[in-house]
């Protein structure tokens, strides 16, 4: 995997998969772009540690009300109001299942990579550093993903 | 009730007073009944008014158990439950002046809670309503109730494709083939108002008694066009639907589902022809993501091969239908439909089905577990890498062992996966689950409590899922135990330190309850034999 645009594509893919998989709604890439220190404070986020050559992070973010969606959905049939612990839980398994498929499709690159559980919340991640921010529509609302590949 | 969902019983006077206050006009029936059947009680009385087709089975039980508000949803009696999906619930139901029979689609509360999906769901539905043709199920209308938005469906009496291979094996060439091209046909009309269905697969193609193949589940479609921007148009689910089946899905649609266009209906009904001809989906893989690959990678597995007497103009429409890149397809129904067309007159198409000893049958590649990349089961689900550990063979294994009556141990840090995993093991009758909050107390635990199996994830407090399995299996006391490791991470990337044994399964998330059962059971083949248990 060479080229920019298959590292983006293995990413959309892992989150498409990932949330059809686990709340049977679709998330459509809507932009990929380069950003320097992209997370946004006030969403609920779940962050991940990248090891490889080097470290990275995989980020997934989106707003209270999108994350609340989510979480009744892929829990649907398990819990039907999830409190604020319940929701960060269910954000931080969508980002370890969506960080098990990017891993599995950039199995045998050079962007191979290994990853921690979720992190705690409050971790601090370093600043300037370049993410590749991807935004997905779907219909419980928006959802970012940040990722800088060790 | 009962843990099994069975209602406990009533009495006579009780069941009366229910079915009275239930609404459904079967009162007289009911005390009828009452009148000539020795030693009546609430159930007797139940199954007398169903095995005279008063009740359905459902409306008895609904009255057995006073879940009245089940009974109805606005101006339909509700009189049996079609289906559940991710999203919602299908009933069969009939309007309660006009009697027209119909389905009924509900929103699960989860679905309903959302503005989004309910405002969603509303455009679909208009969207739909354009559709007319034969071979679409129609929405005649939608409409709301206490539980929600529902839409109201054509019921289509005949079975679904999918069930119909189930059961009576894989169909004739030239059946396939008709099945295939009519359900071309209602796609055809649809592509042709923009819609383009997304989830075509065996089972939302049904069969009515006259032979008339209806293409269903319309509901995920999605509109192109010049007004259909993504965000608006992007998905809709549908109740009774899960969305979106890897099995029969176009490369393209699961890495960009919003600029797809109707050639990954084509991709899907080349699939679901596979499927007709074979019993079985065109690939098979240990994980969704494997399976994907294979979708977008491996070589398109030959029909000729599998049913000697398809002729190789099917096997070439086929191989065109489901080619990698949407240009290498037909660029529409249409032009599918002519070859199609074409090839029936110009070919006899065998009419008989295959017999049970078929190649069909015998052709399968790869019955058991695979492990390494490239290798596959027929079941979608891996056990182990590189040295198959527990050989998974569905539908046998699923018969041979029951897992009624099993004891698992759970560790799973994630509240939401266990949650989920909780949920599943219960819909497969796990008769008890217990919790550890880490590696080793799931091992005392699983002891103390004579287990059958763990299931366990990798990332533990204490421990890996791996090291833990590695302490399970090496363990004497722990002889019999099975270890399914439930992780994110593929299974093609641990082959250097997943153990190498019958008692243990991989399962890649993420999976569904029939994934976790094909997993649990694969391993009690082999635990059960052992002396512990």
């Amino acid at each position: 995997m060479e080229n920019r645009d298959e590292l983006t594509q293995a990413f959309a893919t892992a989150v498409s998969v990932a949330i059809r998989e686990m709340a049977s709604v679709e998330a459509a890439l809507a932009d990929s772009r380069p950003e320097k220190c992209a997370i946004q404070p006030g969403e609920i986020a779940a962050t991940l540690r990248l090891t490889g050559r080097d470290e990275g992070f995989l980020v997934l973010t989106m707003p209270t009300e999108t994350a609340t969606a989510l979480a009744r959905l892929v829990l649907a049939g398990t819990l039907n109001d999830p409190d604020e612990a319940m929701v960060q839980d269910c954000v931080n398994e969508v980002a370890n299942i969506i960080a098990g498929q990017a891993k599995t499709l950039l199995y045998g690159t050079p962007h191979h990579f290994s990853f921690s559980p979720p992190l705690a919340a409050a971790s601090p991640l370093p600043s300037e550093i370049e993410w590749m921010v991807q935004t997905f529509a779907s219909d419980v609302g928006e959802l970012t993903l940040h990722v800088h590949l060790p | 009730m009962s843990n099994d969902g069975t209602a406990t019983d009533i009495s006579v006077d009780e069941f009366l007073r229910n079915l009275d206050e239930s609404g459904l006009s079967a009162i007289e029936e009911g005390r009828s009944a009452a009148g000539n059947v020795a030693a009546p009680s609430g159930s007797t009385i139940a199954a007398r008014l169903v095995s005279s087709g008063v009740l359905t089975a459902f409306q008895a039980k609904a009255v057995l158990q006073r879940r009245f508000a089940d009974l109805r949803m606005g101006n339909y009696d509700i009189l049996d439950k079609l289906g559940v999906g991710g999203m919602g619930t299908v009933f069969k139901a009939r309007h309660r002046r006009m009697k027209r029979l119909v389905a009924l689609k509900v929103l699960t509360t989860a679905a309903a809670q959302s503005a989004a999906f309910t405002q969603r769901f509303q455009r679909e539905v208009e969207t739909i309503a354009k559709l007319h043709h034969p071979n679409v199920v129609m929405a005649f209308d939608a409409d709301e109730a206490e539980l929600g938005p529902f839409l109201i469906m054509e019921f289509v009496d005949g079975r679904d494709l999918a069930i119909d291979v189930e059961r009576g094996g894989p169909l004739a060439v030239a059946d396939a083939v008709d099945c295939i091209v009519q359900a071309a046909r209602g796609l055809e009309c649809a592509h042709g108002l923009g819609i383009v269905h997304r989830d075509i697969k065996p089972s939302n193609l049904l069969r009515d008694t006259h032979g008339v193949v209806k293409v269903a589940d319309l509901g995920l479609a999605r509109l192109n066009g010049p007004s259909g921007d993504s965000a608006e148009n992007s998905s809709l689910t549908q109740a009774g639907s899960v969305l979106g089946t890897i099995d029969y899905m176009a490369p393209e649609q699961a890495v960009d589902s919003a600029s797809v266009d109707a050639r990954v209906d084509i991709y899907s009904l080349g699939c679901t022809l596979y499927f007709l001809l074979a019993g079985r989906a065109p690939f098979q893989a240990g994980s969704i993501m494997a399976l994907l690959l294979k979708h977008r990678e491996a070589e398109i597995p030959s029909l000729m091969a599998i049913r000697p007497d398809v002729p190789p103009e099917l096997d070439k429409a086929y191989r065109r239908m489901v080619a990698k890149k949407p240009q290498d397809r037909f660029s529409t129904m249409h032009e599918l439909i002519v070859a199609l067309e074409e090839l029936r007159q110009s070919s006899k198409l065998s009419e008989l089905r295959p017999h049970s000893d078929s190649p069909a049958e015998d052709a399968q590649p790869d019955r058991t577990v695979a492990l390494s990349p490239g290798q596959s089961t027929t079941t979608g689900f891996s056990s182990a890498a590189q040295s198959p550990t527990a050989v998974i063979e569905p539908a046998t294994a699923q018969d041979a062992v029951s897992l009624k009556h099993r004891i698992v141990v759970l560790v799973e840090p994630s509240r939401t996966q266990a949650g989920i995993i909780r949920r599943y093991l219960e819909q497969l009758g796990i008769a008890v689950v217990h919790f550890a909050k880490a590696g080793q107390e799931a091992l005392e635990l699983a002891q103390k409590e004579h287990a059958n199996v763990i299931v366990s994830s990798m990332h533990l407090s204490d421990m890996t899922g791996v090291e833990l399995a590695h302490k399970l299996l090496e363990a004497p006391a722990c002889n019999g135990i099975g270890f399914v490791l439930a992780t994110s991470e593929s299974e093609t990337q641990q082959t250097a330190t997943i153990p190498n044994n019958p008692r243990f399964a991989l399962m890649p998330k993420p999976f569904d309850h029939q994934r976790l059962s094909l997993a649990i059971t694969a391993v009690l083949k082999h635990s059960d034999e052992l002396p512990n248990r």
